[in-house]
């Protein structure tokens, strides 16, 4: 069932959206959602661009967990990632011994690393100047003696195998006021006073702009995060000519170069590609040509992304959610069953949703589209089964006395007296929706999530804006075009108005 | 030409129909009256086949209901639920031409059809395009009355019909439809608590307490050789204005 409703709204997405042939000769790269791994990406890219294969940089996809299922879903075809994190995080239930252990077993997933970048990202933690030099801290192990300093890590560290739970045992902290934030929020909370320390990799940008003091790993907790790029054996056979391009990265970037291309995207507000294109020429002397498109241009593609994402994976969710509501109303059993399924799949986090769906139709807009669908479908099967069972048993008697089949009198007495229940269903999964969709550019969806994803990165508040008001704007406009067709809808006289039987 | 034999309905071991027989001739108006709770909801319904009898057999027009024929047979019966029961989000005029448009009779023929009833039933014309929500309780009863009588059936079943109406509204309506009713010789089985009503309305009435047929025959045989004290005090439960003035 879940498959065939994949692929239909798959197929419906193909139609409606994309355009391009799979046979084609292309190279798909994938970058994580921050600056560092975004410019690593665009640099691919355009490297491969300029060899005359056609580039697709699917930038700032979600997390870790997402780019690697899109990796071996054969969504993107190569991406850079960090030994560290390959050894600590994806692969480390596996606890491989040796490197050769791992590479074989990366084989047998048909993936193989390239050429290392040549710097090491590593985490580590910082403070300020002032407060380094107030409160005497100059490595890990000061932070001992002061349990009452407050942590704010990024979300991701915080989770980590490698991040705060391994680090609290390995130096025995006891700090009790930790929390969860976005790694670039952290900087301004780290400013601010908010938060005593934080955690950064080592080639941020704004070590340098605040002027933080990195605390020494003076137990050597932290494992190496070499940058290296890691593509697909499929791919690789296919190119051996980019592959071979590409090892012209080898060692190509150490860590005061990162740190000074990440600046240049952060602090001065260069594009990534115009970062990417200034270092192919500068290093390698090769001329490349991407364009970024204007403002307005973007708007309007987000536009039509998000309308897409929310139209398709709504209307799908109505010619499923309505049938499912009817089935529930008419067996009360199955009803039971069908109410519990869908609240369950309703409480399922969205990022979690999404790594989901990655296995089953890849990254992009249809596991945005499934996703939105099956939260799509509770608020519309609950408002159809209460319409339906909110009719009296003497509006059901009469119009089984005067004749009318059951077909009959589910269309021409029960769904019309239903209605506009159904709808202030409908109406509430819209607007959902068009929230909900926003969280889609974590897959590589676009919409207006891309300019708040980009925006949060980069803290660039106009650009937050020019996706957040947009999409506050649609929700507002959709939820006033279902209440204008509600008005249109409820029959006059009636002493129920729609209703919202709400979650 | 409906015809009840014996006819027996349990919940469980509570019995709350039991052994009910009586006859209404072609034509005839059987009246069932009874105190709140003596079954006479539920025996209507289980005529209308929407619940079935446990034993005994309902005849109409000398075939026995079942579950085979019921469809068929409720084409010949119109129905008057308790509170009218009107679809809410069709006006007037849909409700009444509901059915015929769902049989295929052709416009015309439904526009004539609604317009006659409306005149039969003194319904201003006006009202056949509101919504029922939008309509006085009167005007309520009446477009129930036309949805029950436009496919033209032989019997009429009407679930108090006039129970939620005012006492001037509810005169006149019930003047109105007894003349009506033997104008088109309809047969008719109507529910009522209410004896001044039923002895106006009925050739026969039915007396019912407790599930149980207590006597059946006209007013006068029920005045005159009261089977039991039940029957006495039933139809003496009225208030007349000359009991009122005296007490004054």
């Amino acid at each position: 069932m879940m498959r065939i409703v994949a692929a239909v709204i798959f197929s419906l997405y193909l139609v409606l959206v994309e355009s391009g042939s799979p046979g084609a000769r292309e190279t798909k790269v994938g970058s994580k959602a921050f600056t560092e791994s975004v410019i690593l990406g665009e640099i691919v890219t355009q490297l491969i661009a300029g060899s005359g294969v056609k580039a697709i940089h699917r930038s700032q996809l979600g997390g870790t967990r997402i780019l690697w299922e899109a990796l071996k879903a054969g969504e993107i075809d190569v991406y850079p990632e960090y030994t560290g994190t390959l050894t600590n995080e994806i692969l480390a239930r596996h606890r491989f011994e040796t490197d050769k252990q791992q590479k074989e077993f990366l084989i047998g997933l048909g993936l193989q690393l390239g050429p290392r970048i040549g710097f090491n990202n590593t985490y580590a933690l910082a403070v300020t100047e002032s407060t380094s030099l107030g409160l005497g801290l100059y490595s890990i192990s000061d932070l001992t003696a002061h349990p009452d300093l407050s942590f704010g890590f990024s979300n991701e560290f915080m989770d980590r195998q490698d991040g705060w739970p391994g680090l609290k045992a390995a130096y025995l902290l006891s700090q009790k006021d930790i929390f969860g934030l976005d790694h670039d929020l952290a900087y301004r909370g780290l400013v601010a006073e908010g938060i005593d320390v934080t955690d950064v990799y080592s080639t941020d940008a704004e070590i340098k702009y605040y002027n933080l003091t990195v605390l020494e790993d003076d137990k050597q907790y932290f494992p190496t995060y070499n940058a290296i790029l890691i593509y697909r054996t499929e791919w690789a056979d296919k190119y051996p000519e980019l592959v071979k391009m590409l090892s012209a990265l080898d060692g190509g970037i150490n860590e005061s170069e990162m740190a000074t291309m990440n600046a240049a995207v952060k602090i001065e507000k260069q594009t990534e590609e115009e970062v990417a294109r200034t270092f192919l020429l500068e290093k390698h002397g090769r001329e490349s040509d991407r364009s970024s498109r204007g403002m307005s241009v973007r708007v309007l593609a987000n536009t039509l992304d998000h309308l897409a994402l929310v139209g398709i994976s709504l209307l799908a969710a109505i010619l499923i959610a309505i049938p499912l509501g009817i089935v529930a109303a008419q067996n009360p059993r199955l009803g039971h069953l069908v109410l519990t399924v869908v609240g369950i799949v309703q409480t399922i986090p969205s990022l979690a949703m999404f790594v989901f769906m990655i296995p089953l139709v890849g990254i992009g807009g249809p596991p945005a589209i499934l996703a939105l669908f099956l939260y799509s479908l509770l608020p519309i099967v609950r408002n159809t089964h209460a319409g339906l069972k909110n009719i009296t048993s003497d509006i059901l008697e009469a119009a089984d006395v005067m004749g009318l089949s059951v077909r009959a009198r589910l269309q021409l007495v029960e769904l019309p007296i239903a209605m506009p229940t159904i709808l202030a269903g409908i109406k509430t999964s819209a607007v959902i929706n068009v929230g909900t969709a926003t969280l889609g550019a974590l897959v590589g969806a676009g919409g207006y999530g891309q300019p708040i994803l980009t925006g949060i990165r980069l803290d660039d508040l106009s650009l937050i804006l020019s996706g957040a008001i947009p999409a506050a704007a649609l929700a507002l406009a959709v939820q006033g075009c279902f209440e204008l067709w509600e008005r249109y809808m409820t029959y006059r006289g009636s002493d129920r108005g729609p209703q919202d039987v709400g979650f | 030409m409906l015809n009840l034999r014996k006819v027996c309905k349990f919940y469980g071991a509570v019995g709350v129909l039991s052994d009910i027989s009586f006859d209404v001739p072609r034509g005839a108006t059987g009246v069932i009256i009874g105190p709140s709770g003596c079954g006479k909801t539920t025996l209507v319904r289980l005529i209308m086949g929407l619940i079935s009898a446990d034993q005994g057999e309902v005849m109409f027009d000398d075939e026995a209901v079942v579950e085979e024929n019921i469809s068929r047979i409720r084409r010949r019966i119109g129905y008057v639920v308790q509170g009218g029961a009107l679809f809410p989000h069709l006006t007037a005029w849909r409700n009444v031409g509901l059915m015929p448009k769902y049989f295929g009779w052709s416009s015309p023929e439904i526009v004539q059809r609604v317009e006659l009833l409306a005149d039969m039933m003194e319904l201003p014309l006006g009202a056949l395009h509101r919504y029922p929500g939008e309509l006085s309780g009167g005007q309520r009863q009446r477009v129930s009355l036309m949805r029950a009588l436009v496919l033209d059936p032989e019997v009429l079943i009407l679930d108090e019909p006039f129970g939620a109406l005012d006492p001037m509204v509810r005169f006149q309506l019930q003047e109105h439809l007894r003349a009506l009713f033997r104008k088109l010789k309809k047969t008719v089985v109507m529910v009522t608590h209410d004896i001044a009503e039923a002895a106006f309305f009925a050739d026969e009435i039915i007396l019912m307490r407790a599930g149980k047929v207590v006597q059946r025959g006209s007013i006068f045989e029920l005045l005159s050789n009261p089977k039991d004290d039940f029957v006495t005090a039933f139809i003496k439960a009225q208030r007349t204005l000359a009991e009122d003035s005296q007490e004054l």
